[in-house]
């Protein structure tokens, strides 16, 4: 069992979950759609795949607390 | 209290100065047919003692400068007007007279030493006089005017006053009572000032003037004190609603800062917030350097790739031979650019600095380059120090506390160009041209920098055309 701290632009949870399970089945758990977003677990980015992988395959240890942020890309200049 | 119950009949705003500094029977006799008329008015009418002492007689002399007519116009509150004619205006028997006015040629009742309505007859000093006065009444206001050719002497006013009930026929149908016709006939007569003052407190026992008088004085008095007060008290009222009003708003805004300091504790002290949560933060993200650390601010460079952008707005400015880049690029032919940001064989390393107030809110440091020459300031942070739309990301998470998420965004500005700013963009061209210590990181793993991509890019295309022939 890991504990997901999750960030994202709207909302803030801790969810706790298998490391069988992966990033992408913690966000659908809380309605968080990550299509347009940067995401990154501890501080290493994920790609679409990454997203998709079983958090042990990303390297998460069992029984460890991890950050799982998802932010907006949002451009440098205003449009 | 000055005014005697005896005397009140005779009330008006003269009276009491009057009687300061004169007396005589001459001069109460003046104030007594005031006070007769009023008693009338008060017995006849069934007005108020008060709606009584406004009506008033009067003594004038004939103005000859206008007419007849305007000589008889007067207040109506005027009951009685002896009109001197002073000897500059004799009638003629034809005079036109306002509308409502006649003539009153004959008295309705026989009265001793009246011979005809207009011709009195008196002995003044043991002399038998004769006088003429012509009486002119309107029956719909209620008045009278006598008008007497010379001056009006005080044997003949009091004569006429002795009879005057003769023209009133719409106070006196029949007869007076006895005390009126007493009263009257006190006129005709040279009557001690107390005999009159008798008189006159025999009609007040008729009318309890005293009480109606002070009774209507009295309530006017009090509702205006009611009035006054009530006005004064609203008004207090309304300032105290109204510092009350403002004093809830003030309690308002100090609990909405109440609010706001308790949700920034809740927010420090939350379950969440691990301690010493700093450190691993920023151990476990590789793309970012801490450049210095005091009490108050934590200041870091982000290092990352451009990789954020609009694909499509790269693609149609880079190959587009009329863009702004094609511009900016001159003549010389250039495929680096469209392999970075088109292809995607290689990317531009970027960085920016920030700094971490009070684990608070972020801020972007302009103009600060990196102690790493292969990488290029980002073009818009390091030149604008403009966050753009991540700001507004940044906000949301700097008023829930969240100092993370912030970072998170700063990274997501790092890693983004915006091809639509042809600015910035023209500003990362003369850049990359000019600092050529400016590496990408090409798909082989490798940092090249401009000239040495576009070196092997040259290369590869004739190795392709070798291939293709």
């Amino acid at each position: 069992m890991i504990q997901v701290q999750v960030r994202t632009t709207t909302s803030r949870k801790t969810v706790n979950t298998e490391i069988t399970s992966t990033p992408k089945a913690v966000f659908d758990e809380i309605g968080v759609d990550t299509a347009s977003s940067m995401v990154n677990l501890n501080g290493v980015r994920l790609t679409a795949t990454d997203q998709n992988s079983t958090f042990e395959a990303l390297g998460v240890a069992d029984g460890t607390t991890v950050n799982l942020n998802s932010i907006i890309k949002a451009d440098g200049a205003n449009k | 209290m000055r005014l005697s119950k005896d005397s009140l009949v005779i009330l008006n705003e003269m009276y009491d100065n009057y009687f300061k500094t004169q007396s005589g029977a001459s001069v109460l006799a003046d104030y007594s047919l005031a006070a007769l008329l009023r008693y009338i008015k008060i017995q006849k009418n069934k007005i108020s003692v008060n709606e009584a002492i406004k009506y008033e007689t009067t003594i004038r002399p004939y103005d000859p400068g206008v007419s007849f007519k305007d000589n008889l116009a007067f207040e109506n509150n005027t009951m009685i007007t002896f009109l001197e004619g002073c000897g500059t205006y004799v009638l003629s028997g034809t005079e036109e007279l306002p509308d409502g006015w006649r003539v009153a040629t004959e008295p309705p009742f026989k009265a001793a030493n009246v011979t005809s309505a207009l011709t009195l007859v008196y002995t003044d000093c043991g002399k038998q006089e004769q006088q003429t006065a012509s009486v002119f009444v309107n029956d719909s206001t209620e008045q009278v005017v006598i008008f007497v050719d010379k001056y009006l002497s005080e044997r003949l006013y009091n004569r006429v006053k002795a009879c005057l009930w003769l023209f009133m026929p719409w106070y006196y149908p029949s007869l007076p009572s006895r005390e009126e016709l007493a009263f009257f006939k006190l006129f005709d007569e040279d009557k001690e000032q107390d005999t009159v003052m008798a008189t006159i407190r025999a009609m007040s026992d008729v009318v309890d003037v005293k009480t109606q008088y002070y009774k209507e004085k009295l309530s006017e008095h009090e509702n205006a004190i009611i009035t006054q007060k009530s006005e004064a008290l609203r008004s207090s009222i309304e300032l105290v609603m109204s510092e009350i009003g403002d004093a809830e708003r003030r309690i308002s805004e100090k609990y909405a800062g109440l609010g706001a300091l308790q949700a920034e504790l809740k927010a420090w002290e939350s379950t969440e917030r691990h301690p010493e949560e700093l450190f691993p933060f920023f151990q476990s993200h590789k793309n970012i350097d801490i450049l210095s650390v005091n009490s108050n601010d934590i200041t870091f460079e982000i290092t990352d790739f451009l990789e954020y952008y609009d694909e499509e707005e790269a693609k149609a400015v880079i190959t587009n031979e009329r863009s702004y880049f094609k511009r900016k690029l001159g003549s010389e032919p250039d495929s680096v650019f469209k392999a970075i940001f088109v292809d995607k064989y290689a990317a531009f390393k970027v960085a920016a600095r920030f700094f971490l107030r009070g684990m608070k809110r972020v801020s972007v440091v302009s103009m600060a380059l990196s102690p790493d020459k292969i990488v290029m300031p980002h073009p818009h942070l390091y030149r604008f120090g403009c966050l753009g739309e991540n700001e507004r990301y940044i906000r949301q998470y700097a008023e829930r506390g969240d100092w993370q998420l912030q970072i998170e965004q700063l990274i997501g500005a790092v890693k983004n160009i915006n091809f639509g700013d042809q600015t910035v963009c023209e500003w990362m061209i003369s850049w990359v041209k000019e600092h050529k210590s400016v590496k990408c990181l090409y798909k082989d793993g490798i940092a090249y920098s401009y000239s040495e991509i576009k070196a092997m890019l040259k290369k590869e295309a004739k190795l392709e055309e070798k291939a293709e022939a």
